[in-house]
């Protein structure tokens, strides 16, 4: 009679610890999904806003310097792909505004009129993975690229300028 | 008598401690379905988000267009309207124009593969008899955008824009309206 029962609490007790580690199993898959999940959408926003941020400074730029011939879109020799220049300042010391994607950021350099901008001493606006802007008479077309779960997205946007 | 009183409480607490994993168990099932559904909910939300972002882009573009162009012939005629669907009968009193998108927002050309579409953009476009006022672009939208350029001469236009799910064309995404001048005489 002390055998059977001292077998019974045996079991229970064994019961009670797989129970144990079948409670810890959950809350330790709970935690980490609740994690994964967290770190996924937080890389995802960042991504997104990243992007949002070099198409507003774009477009701030754009609305700020709308007057006829400060806005050009012409071609960074350095990266020999499409970069917008803002032509400022005075007749003696005019300064070009370059807008441009290098090194996976969206830079800015203002150099000495018709000067390549200089990496060195740009300001990074943006961590996007691609950039390409093309102006045909006052429309101006803007892509940022970047990409997200291995798959590149691409927003597109358009202003139309007021000037000619 | 006092070894067995023992054997007996011991025997009372190895069944007590099943009893409380037992509980501990179904409380934490039932506190996991609350808690996985709130991460579903957050999936679904972000990519509401998403979606609500990219309908904003896309409809923010269309109407930005509009400045582009003296009429509403050479407006539609634009590379943003490839593929979209015209529904008017007179181009210069009022039109539909319905542009369709994939799950990934590219834009689908082929009128056979509008069945593929997960999003519409939908343009109302109509012609305003009275110019009273001088505005020429006004974008409104809960009082989100008011934007008012100076005075012009041209066609004027109202411009109502709204992108939703191709599947629930009640679930509109983002609406967006704007009132428009088509005029190049801005300089």
């Amino acid at each position: 009679m002390t055998t059977i029962s001292k077998g019974t609490s045996n079991t229970e007790t064994f019961l009670s610890l797989l129970l144990l580690i079948l409670l810890s199993i959950c809350i330790f898959t709970l935690i980490s999904t609740g994690n994964i999940t967290e770190k996924r959408i937080l890389a995802q926003t960042e991504i997104k806003s990243n992007a949002r941020i070099a198409e507003g400074y774009i477009n701030l730029k754009l609305k700020q310097n709308d007057i006829s011939g400060k806005i050009v879109v012409k071609e960074n020799p350095n990266t020999e792909k499409n970069a917008l220049v803002i032509n400022d300042g005075v007749r003696e010391a005019k300064t070009n505004t370059w807008i441009y994607f290098n090194d996976g950021y969206l830079l800015e350099s203002t150099t000495v009129d018709n000067m390549p901008p200089d990496d060195k001493t740009a300001t990074k606006i943006a961590k996007i993975d691609g950039f390409n802007i093309t102006k045909e008479d006052q429309k101006v077309v803007t892509e940022i690229s970047y990409f997200y779960d291995n798959e590149p997205h691409t927003v597109k946007q358009i202003i139309v300028l007021r000037s000619k | 008598m006092f070894t067995a009183l023992k054997k007996l409480k011991n025997k009372k607490r190895a069944g007590l401690m099943l009893y409380e994993m037992i509980i501990s168990v179904f409380i934490i099932s039932i506190s996991s379905v609350f808690i996985l559904q709130l991460f579903l909910y957050s999936k679904t939300l972000n990519a509401k988000a998403n979606d609500i972002d990219n309908s904003i882009v896309v409809i923010l573009n269309a109407m930005e267009l509009s400045k582009n162009y003296p009429t509403l012939n050479k407006y539609f005629k634009d590379d943003f309207f490839d593929g979209a669907i015209l529904n008017t009968s007179d181009t210069n009193k009022q039109s539909n124009i319905y542009k369709y998108y994939d799950e990934n927002w590219n834009t689908i050309y082929s009128p056979a593969n509008i069945d593929k579409a997960k999003y519409i953009l939908e343009l109302n476009v109509a012609k305003i008899e009275s110019s009273s006022n001088n505005a020429i672009l006004t974008f409104k939208q809960d009082a989100l955008f008011a934007t008012t350029y100076g005075s012009s001469t041209g066609l004027k236009y109202n411009i109502h824009g709204k992108v939703y799910y191709a599947v629930d064309p009640s679930n509109i995404l983002i609406s967006l309206q704007t009132t428009s001048y088509f005029s190049n005489n801005i300089k």
